[in-house]
């Protein structure tokens, strides 16, 4: 197991030795590095050590299954953008490496101070590949939030242990670090041809979904509800747009999942929840790789619909805010859940309405073999999570979904298609404006982000000092 | 327009169907979300050709559609189709079980849950007249089923399954899901336009109205 942990340190510092070659030989072997971290990321996903202790950490499958997908989508939107621009970007391997190994040890880590000195040099990672100034200082503050929730639990129960869940006050600081992090993934992707942050996005949503499912697992009702309303004001603003836009769906798609994911402790909810986020935001990050192809998968995936891990997610959230609803024995509690399972039927049907216009739109055709392959994969794998149980409540609906997936298949061949609407002909309803060349690196934000990260550091310093002097171990 | 996607549409809405088949007919256990995500696969394929207004308010019927499903997941303090029917076994239909009120709930959201499958339905993905398309009227029929399984199944041994077993039982779900269906595509005729956002705000107020009521009693 401990060869899993450091298998993406190992890709990162193979990336690094490409930096002598020449660019073309460099650009071949750095997407052989991530194919080879694609290979890493389907063992975690299949888990052989969960459950295994090695040195501070234990794996659980949920997070064996949330580390996989992450770390794999995160090689995946790497590879597919070095395959087009061939430009042999060995620090941006390096830095998906390093940020995969981040998020490998804090998805098994089980102490916290650990926990804290293996995830700040990932948020550094992803600092120092995003270019938007506000998603750096997110992530950085995110970092600072977690850090001081932690370190306050540490103190309070005199011990090292990570708390799963924290309480009280800290519960708050820890998720609200979450929810952070998970806001600075959606305004922090190079959505940008070239753009070399792009991979960083998984690795963010992807960590934040670790934090949730472990020391900020079930913020309850509330936090839910407003982050769900949350998404539901970007979804509005896509669809009074008129035209669809990554910048509003990523909100959208990463915020129902992130309140799906704050509402409750349960491992099947959290893995789904998380899968969708990711894989929905990688799709996202590979549009402008696969600009004019895709686009009936990227649509699918948006609009979580059944057979994808998506839909699997909101039914899980229904099942579990029902129940709450029905058992509270007062009205002040029973409310919020109720509002939640109300509000859950609204984001389905909103997801419906902007997935259908992303897949019937036509767009420029200026497509990677590469990207438009990584978003088929994508697509695949949400298939594959809503589709088989990899650890959910029963086998008995997989039959029912292959014989609906073979139906429709076979329904496109033999079933006469439905004439178009006049008015769609022509129509474009994506807005293809962001997809523009990235930002120039701002140094004043990078500098902020550091010296908090540091600040962070050296708190965890502080607080492992004075566990060790009092006797924490 | 995407050249795929009409295909797509028509690959969607069947899957869909078959879905919703499997969960009504007890072929599998599931629950009233279930069959959400099968109208849910549905309801995409008609927006993918549909036009902007005719898929929001598709959308929003979906929405309606889920919270009358909810209504009588409600009533019976349970999401299991299984288990809503079951209770109807021993008690009676939904909308026939007091307290009155509760009963009258379930008529309120029973008629307008027809009436949103009425506006769903009005957004057909062609212009054909909706006579000449039994596959949409097909569909029709098995989201206006759902509506009839949770609110009137008859009694029949508790499970969705021996519904069949029995025919006098099997005839009036049937007689049931036909009214309700020419009831909803008699809707769907005249729901365009504003017409249909008014019928939607309508239904949407009975059944947060009918949710109250089961909620409190």
């Amino acid at each position: 197991m401990g060869f899993l942990y450091l298998a993406n340190a190992v890709l990162a510092l193979g990336a690094a030795l490409s930096a002598g070659a020449t660019t073309s030989a460099r650009s071949r072997y750095l997407q052989g590095v991530a194919v080879g971290g694609i290979v890493v990321a389907a063992l975690f996903f299949f888990a052989p050590g969960v459950g295994d202790t090695w040195r501070t950490t234990r794996l659980s499958a949920m997070d064996a299954r949330l580390v996989g997908i992450t770390t794999g989508c995160a090689w995946l939107v790497f590879a597919a953008a070095e395959a087009r621009r061939r430009d042999g970007r060995w620090d941006v391997a390096v830095l998906v490496g390093v940020a995969a190994t981040s998020v490998a040890f804090i998805g098994g880590s089980r102490w916290s101070v650990p926990w804290l000195v293996l995830w700040v040099p990932g948020a550094l990672a992803v600092v120092l590949a995003w270019s938007a100034r506000t998603a750096r200082l997110l992530i950085a503050a995110g970092t600072a939030s977690i850090t001081a929730g932690l370190a306050l639990s540490a103190s309070a129960s005199d011990s090292w242990a990570l708390p799963v869940p924290a309480d009280g006050m800290k519960l708050a600081l820890v998720a609200a670090g979450a929810v952070a992090i998970v806001v600075a993934a959606t305004l922090g992707g190079d959505a940008a041809r070239g753009g070399a942050g792009a991979a960083m996005t998984p690795i963010a949503v992807g960590a934040a979904f670790i934090v949730l499912g472990g020391p900020g697992r079930a913020a309850g009702p509330f936090a839910s509800l407003i982050v769900v309303v949350a998404a539901l004001v970007c979804g509005v603003v896509d669809l009074l747009r008129g035209a669809s836009t990554a910048r509003w769906i990523r909100p959208w798609i990463v915020g129902v999942m992130t309140a799906a994911a704050l509402l409750a402790f349960d491992p099947y909810l959290i893995s789904r929840a998380g899968a969708t986020a990711i894989l929905g935001a990688t799709a996202l990050e590979l549009w402008p790789e696969s600009l004019g192809r895709a686009q009936i998968e990227r649509g699918a995936l948006v609009a979580l619909l059944a057979l994808t891990a998506g839909f699997n997610a909101i039914a899980s959230a229904a099942l579990i805010s029902f129940r709450h609803a029905i058992d509270a024995a007062v009205l002040w509690r029973a409310g919020p859940w109720s509002a939640v399972t109300a509000l859950l039927p609204a984001t389905l049907a909103m997801g419906l309405v902007i997935g259908s216009r992303v897949a019937r739109s036509r767009e420029e055709e200026a497509y990677s073999v590469a990207g438009v392959i990584a978003t088929w994969t994508v697509f695949v794998v949400a298939v594959l999570i809503g589709v088989f149980p990899f650890g959910a409540r029963g086998t008995s609906g997989v039959t029912l979904y292959a014989v609906a997936a073979i139906a429709g298949i076979a329904a496109t061949r033999v079933l006469p298609r439905p004439n178009v609407v006049p008015e769609l002909v022509g129509r474009v309803d994506v807005d293809l404006r962001p997809f523009a060349p990235p930002r120039a690196i701002d140094r004043g934000a990078g500098v902020a982000a550091a010296v908090v990260l540091a600040a962070a550091v050296l708190a965890v310093l502080g607080f492992a000092y004075e566990g060790l002097r009092v006797g924490f171990l | 327009m995407n050249p795929a996607a009409p295909a797509f549409s028509v690959g969607t809405r069947v899957a869909g169907a078959v879905l919703m088949l499997g969960y009504l007919l007890g072929f599998v256990p599931g629950a009233v979300m279930s069959v959400v995500g099968g109208l849910g696969l549905i309801t995409f394929g008609r927006c993918i050709t549909a036009d902007a207004g005719g898929a929001a308010r598709a959308a929003t019927a979906l929405t309606i559609l889920a919270g009358a499903l909810g209504v009588a997941a409600l009533r019976w303090g349970t999401i299991s189709l299984q288990q809503i029917v079951g209770a109807q076994s021993v008690l009676g239909p939904s909308i026939t079980v007091g307290p009155n009120v509760a009963a009258g709930a379930a008529w309120g959201a029973l008629v307008a849950g027809v009436a949103a499958v009425g506006v769903w339905a009005a957004a057909p993905p062609s212009g054909s007249p909706l006579a000449r398309r039994p596959g949409h009227i097909l569909e029709v029929a098995v989201v206006v089923l759902a509506l009839s399984l949770v609110f009137a199944a008859p009694g029949a041994g508790g499970s969705l399954g021996s519904v069949g077993s029995a025919p006098l039982e099997w005839a009036i779900t049937l007689s049931v899901t036909v009214l309700g269906t020419a009831a909803a595509l008699l809707v769907a005729r005249h729901a365009v336009g504003r017409t249909g956002w008014v019928v939607l705000g309508l239904t949407a107020v009975v059944i947060l109205a009918a949710g109250g009521v089961v909620t409190t009693i």
